[in-house]
């Protein structure tokens, strides 16, 4: 991870944030450290070793943030529970394979690196669902789309089938 | 001067309201100025890569109503590093849920020699989070760190959100930003008027009462609790209806329910979602007051919507309300229904008070979207003006 110390404003603008949520009687749920953690490097090319050090709710917290962009549901947290007494290592390589073989996360271009979890060398870089239409280039795919839009439910299904999934 | 501005949010969403609005209202503006060379961006976040939309189309969709907004997309693009040196990144649209985070996007801009300007609603995340959903505010901490530390100069609608900012960066021991205020316009798109129709039925459920309007998203934040407990406690056996005209929005499950099962709902109470500008128009100018209890806003442009249409308007009693709203409103403890009741109550019983504050408030004269956006491009320019103080700290 890059020098914490060039990322102290996103930690002082979380407290900020965060006592003024005390003061009305609500909770924040993420921390200070989840802010300053989602600061850090790009956001197409997640490096799994800098969530490595969480405990097993903010590394479910930060895996859904990085990797789906997005919180996790409340559905994620209550089947995630019986998992979270789990040893760290466990709880983390199950969460990830999870997220990581998931439909939503092979709709994006999110590519996660060092995913120490995973014991195949080869598998050490895992990226969102390759498909033709992602190799078309934008001209193309506007055209494809507005083509596609005027078709029937049908014919959609296939060309999603034929052309992969991340093309809506 | 190149000025680059990442509409990616605007490009994205099919209806225009708040901050859609201002994007659309200040860059159809923004594209006639001579001196500026307006590069607009639509992030494609498959691709890692800016697409670059087209002026005209962009212009043909948003003021005229022509094509579509992915008609307005070229084929070329842009990569962050192709912002050349010297050119102006300027921020104004809805970007903090944006996959391309700004703690990523903004230290590439500086470094590669890029000013950095940027719009900021209010900070209503920050001060009250409450009100907020968490992945907003969650977004929303990283989007105004990133400007707090990277940005050349913010721009704000109102003194009381720069006061805020100004409070945030005190309280941080960092450096104030040179901030400058633009109020908002608030004139209606020509088009709008022309095109649209008023929803006939809105039109009935207006003409059966006198009655009091609230319009904007229905939120915790902007407390319509409070105008039912004025109703069911101090309003209900007069001759007064209450029209709430918004879309359900976050966390007002409770609220929803109370005003389904409210014995009044569609009687006296009604509830208009997604009413087109036309009818909220109508709505605005046959309204006998315009009530506005929220607990915070960036500018409260229902305010100014009203006043343009002649109605009177009740609202909080919070700085950000009595700037914009000054002694043309009436305000009220936001915690207090019977506050707001009896200025209701006052109007309702006193015809000639009544329509001599209506009267006072056709010399209220609201901005328009130029005056807003000659501003902007007069903070723009300012970034190269060598005189310029660069911070008021």
């Amino acid at each position: 991870m890059d020098d914490m110390e060039d990322y102290s404003i996103y930690g002082g603008v979380f407290d900020v944030a965060n006592q003024n949520m005390t003061a009305s009687k609500h909770f924040f749920q993420f921390r200070r450290e989840e802010i300053m953690l989602y600061a850090v490097g790009d956001p197409h090319n997640v490096d799994l070793l800098n969530l490595m050090d969480l405990d097993n709710s903010q590394f479910l917290f930060m895996a859904y943030v990085l990797l789906l962009q997005r919180f996790p549901e409340s559905l994620a947290y209550h089947r995630w529970e019986k998992a979270g007494k789990l040893p760290k290592t466990i709880f983390q390589k199950q969460v990830l394979r999870t997220i990581l073989r998931s439909h939503e996360f092979s709709l994006n271009s999110i590519k996660v690196y060092n995913n120490y979890t995973n014991s195949c060398k080869d598998d050490m870089t895992i990226s969102g669902q390759e498909s033709s239409y992602k190799n078309l280039d934008n001209y193309q795919k506007m055209w494809i789309y507005k083509f596609y839009q005027r078709l029937p439910v049908k014919f959609r299904l296939l060309i999603k089938k034929i052309m992969g999934y991340d093309m809506i | 001067m190149k000025v680059y501005i990442d509409i990616s949010s605007l490009m994205s969403v099919s209806f225009i309201t708040g901050i859609q609005r201002v994007v659309r209202e200040v860059i159809i503006r923004m594209l006639l100025e001579k001196d500026f060379v307006i590069i607009l961006l639509n992030y494609d976040d498959k691709n890692e890569v800016f697409q670059i939309v087209n002026n005209e189309k962009f212009t043909l969709f948003f003021r005229d109503d022509i094509d579509t907004a992915i008609d307005a997309l070229t084929s070329e693009l842009c990569l962050i590093d192709d912002i050349p040196s010297g050119a102006v990144f300027f921020d104004i649209d809805s970007v903090w849920m944006s996959i391309l985070k700004r703690s990523y996007l903004l230290p590439k801009l500086k470094e590669n020699g890029v000013r950095i300007a940027v719009q900021i609603y209010d900070i209503i995340p920050i001060t009250q989070p409450q009100y907020c959903h968490q992945s907003t505010v969650f977004g929303f901490i990283n989007y105004l760190s990133s400007n707090l530390k990277y940005a050349d100069i913010i721009m704000v609608s109102t003194q009381s959100t720069l006061t805020a900012i100004n409070d945030l960066t005190d309280r941080l021991k960092i450096n104030r930003i040179n901030g400058v205020v633009v109020p908002l316009g608030s004139d209606f798109k020509k088009t709008d008027e022309q095109i649209e129709q008023i929803d006939e039925e809105v039109a009935f459920i207006a003409k059966k009462k006198k009655y009091i309007l609230m319009v904007g998203t229905i939120e915790p934040r902007k407390n319509h609790k409070l105008l039912l407990d004025a109703y069911d406690n101090y309003l209900i056996d007069k001759e007064i209806n209450i029209i709430i005209a918004g879309r359900i929005g976050w966390n007002v499950n409770e609220f929803e329910k109370r005003l389904q099962a409210h014995s009044k709902f569609n009687k006296s109470i009604f509830h208009i979602n997604g009413a087109n500008d036309a009818t909220i128009d109508y709505l605005y100018r046959n309204a006998f007051l315009v009530a506005f209890p929220t607990y915070n806003e960036g500018f409260g442009l229902p305010i100014i919507e009203a006043f343009e249409r002649g109605t009177p308007v009740v609202a909080s009693d919070i700085d950000v309300l009595k700037e914009v709203g000054g002694d043309f409103c009436q305000y009220f403890d936001p915690d207090n229904p019977k506050a707001l009741a009896d200025l209701i109550l006052e109007n309702y019983e006193n015809e000639q008070i009544y329509y001599q504050r209506k009267r006072r408030i056709s010399d209220y004269e609201p901005f328009t979207w130029d005056q807003s956006t000659q501003l902007m491009i007069d903070a723009l320019n300012s970034l190269y003006d060598e005189k310029r103080i660069v911070t008021d700290n």
